[in-house]
């Protein structure tokens, strides 16, 4: 991954003292718009699958099914029950397929202390009954359909749902996940976008979650997967759970979202920081290398070292921006049949666009 | 149409008083309120009492946030380095240099605002050193492309205020129907207000006082860049260093050197206090060390 090792390893760091440690974790990586959060992400999910960090074997990880990308804290239209939200969507990200791999790993009528609901659910699945996994994601909701099912009732609010989610949490101990990393991306969308008491709802659910395992462990220790959650937020979104949290201490001397934060440990942050001229050029590099059909001696061609410092002051060091003024110029020069993108050509070009501002400082002057 | 000419309602003769108010009661916003309140209508001379509603939030707080004195809403409203140049100024050199510094204030203030003094300058030029009152009028008017009857009326009234303000700090006065430019006082002005602070000694006491509000809260490499600028501003107090100056300085320093990286972020939501480089706005500032990584 271009020019991240520090905050990789960081990260790495942090995911493996997790998965070590004998309670849930939330780890936050914090960022600027464009600076590359959901990519880290990404390359995470992707390092995960092809089991490339020996400690990460035994660790389920949630996905999407359409890009592989981690699964946004926030949908477009919040649903009224976060905590059924929540965990319909997990079940609907790890898909048919694991759930039934997973199942198939374990007895489940041996597994102790789990509701007849679930268990039904997981040997249906283990016996190649597709259908009842729309119980699990909330696809299926009349009394009808589930008492089809031979279930005496479906997961119809946030409480069922946590509980359903619990005893997930044993089968997948059972079955040999000794944790579960779940990623949610712009997780600033949950903080900026509802009002306080729903803010304190939504973290109250992930701190009973947290809290759950605890209380298990306590009492049978070894019975439950862990669950270590990874927020990706904006530096914004960030401040004001900060603010949320002073305010809620100051009303409620240490209520409300103030758990939820406590419980986060200070090591447990990674911010990631602005690209250096170094990772910008292979960057760019490194893009450019992609779309090649043969590389030439300059792996910079067609830009020079100029116009790449314009393009790394313009695109204050931001990855996104960075691409995004790459692009431009890599179209717009082959519009106008130019040989090579010197900062001369760069300049002009984004001026067209509106993108060059009139007083910017670049490194033409220096 | 805008009409950018600041809609300061408060008389400037009043802003002292109002500062000395907010800061002897900072802690306590209720008492803040009713001591402006009480101040205000002592000095009010309409018949009916102004309503305590129109007294704050109609005049006195839109114009002290106009004037980059005050930021926040509601009882997190707090004055900015500005008010507290203002008031130490006064404090040590009395009313002329308090009024020296404000004149500063107004300065910048109308610099990104209408730019009245600027359009009073080239119409000084034009017309050989008078400004007609009438002429002045036809100008802002054409300016700001103003066409109807109500606009005008608005224009009319934003000038009369705002040149109370310009006349308090003696930027211009009146001579008939002629308005007179004293171009001595504003070059004065902006003279006197020239801060020397080496931008290396910017640097050393911004990287500081950044690296002490990031360790406020665990995880944070982002600090509101409001919050960064009134802790540098209270460092260099005695420089009488301001909110424009800070920003000034900030966005002419290199962002990237051998020893640092600075970042700009955006505000999810528009946020007080942040500032505008090359036409984008932002909120947030982390740096990042190189040395020792």
């Amino acid at each position: 991954m271009v020019g991240r090792k520090r905050e990789w390893a960081t990260l790495v760091r942090r995911l493996k003292s997790a998965f070590r440690g004998t309670s849930c974790k939330f780890i936050v990586l914090l960022g600027a718009y464009g600076i590359g959060k959901s990519f880290t992400l990404e390359k995470l999910y992707s390092r995960f699958k092809q089991n490339e960090i020996e400690e990460f074997k035994g660790t389920l990880v949630v996905r999407t099914t359409i890009t592989g990308a981690p699964i946004r804290a926030m949908d477009s239209e919040p649903k009224p029950k976060f905590g059924l939200d929540f965990v319909t969507r997990l079940f609907f990200n790890i898909g048919l397929d694991q759930l039934q791999q997973i199942a198939k790993k374990v007895k489940i009528d041996d597994v102790p202390n789990i509701n007849q609901n679930i268990r039904i659910i997981f040997n249906k699945l283990k016996a190649g009954d597709e259908e009842c996994f729309s119980i699990l994601t909330g696809e299926v909701a009349s009394a009808r359909d589930i008492k089809s099912f031979g279930l005496k009732s479906g997961i119809k609010d946030s409480s069922t749902a946590l509980r359903y989610l619990f005893d997930f949490q044993r089968i997948l101990k059972a079955s040999g996940y000794d944790n579960f990393l779940v990623m949610l991306d712009e997780f600033e969308y949950v903080i900026s976008t509802l009002g306080e008491k729903k803010i304190t709802h939504v973290l109250n659910t992930f701190k009973e979650v947290f809290d759950q395992f605890s209380l298990s462990e306590g009492r049978e220790p070894g019975r439950m997967t862990k669950i270590v959650f990874l927020f990706a937020s904006s530096p914004g979104g960030w401040e004001r759970l900060i603010r949320l949290v002073k305010t809620s201490e100051k009303k409620t001397g240490g209520g409300g979202i103030a758990p939820f934060y406590d419980r986060i440990n200070s090591l447990d942050f990674i911010t990631l920081a602005p690209f250096s001229l170094e990772d910008t050029k292979e960057l760019i590099k490194s893009r450019l290398d992609i779309h090649r059909a043969n590389k030439p001696p300059d792996p910079f061609f067609p830009f020079t070292n100029e116009s790449i410092e314009l393009i790394h002051e313009l695109g204050e060091r931001v990855p996104r921006k960075i691409l995004e003024y790459c692009d431009i110029l890599l179209e717009e020069a082959a519009e106008q049949g130019l040989k090579r993108i010197t900062a001369m050509d760069a300049k002009k070009i984004l001026e067209k666009f509106r993108l060059y501002p009139q007083k910017a400082r670049t490194s033409e002057g220096k | 149409m805008e009409i950018p000419i600041p809609a300061v309602k408060l008389k400037p003769d009043m802003i002292l008083k109002i500062l000395q108010i907010m800061v002897k009661h900072e802690d306590d916003s209720d008492i803040m309120r009713s001591q402006i309140v009480l101040s205000y209508r002592n000095k009010s001379s309409r018949i009916d009492e102004p309503s305590e509603k129109n007294i704050l939030r109609a005049v006195t707080f839109p114009s002290l946030r106009k004037l980059g004195l005050i930021e926040g809403e509601g009882k997190e409203i707090k004055l900015t380095p500005n008010a507290r140049n203002l008031l130490r100024v006064y404090k040590l050199r009395g009313m002329p240099g308090y009024k020296r510094k404000l004149s500063k204030l107004i300065y910048v203030t109308d610099k990104k605002n209408g730019q009245i003094l600027h359009t009073l300058g080239d119409l000084k030029k034009k017309n050989g050193g008078i400004i007609p009152k009438d002429v002045f009028l036809s100008e802002l008017k054409r300016k700001y492309k103003l066409k109807t009857e109500i606009d005008e009326r608005i224009l009319k009234d934003r000038m009369k205020r705002w040149f109370l303000y310009l006349f308090f700090v003696s930027f211009v006065n009146y001579a008939n129907s002629n308005i007179q430019l004293n171009d001595v006082q504003v070059n004065a002005c902006l003279k006197e207000n020239l801060i020397k602070i080496s931008k290396k000694k910017f640097v050393k006491t911004l990287i500081q006082e950044y690296n002490y509000l990031k360790n406020r809260e665990k995880g944070l490499t982002y600090v509101p860049i409001p919050m960064l600028r009134d802790a540098v501003c209270k460092c260099f107090e005695k420089e009488g260093m301001m909110n424009e100056d800070f920003y000034e300085y900030l966005r002419s320093i290199e962002r990237e050197t051998k020893d640092y990286t600075i970042l700009f972020s955006q505000p999810m939501l528009r946020e007080e206090g942040g500032m505008f480089i090359n036409e984008r706005y932002f909120y947030y500032v982390s740096i990042y060390s190189k040395k020792g990584d």
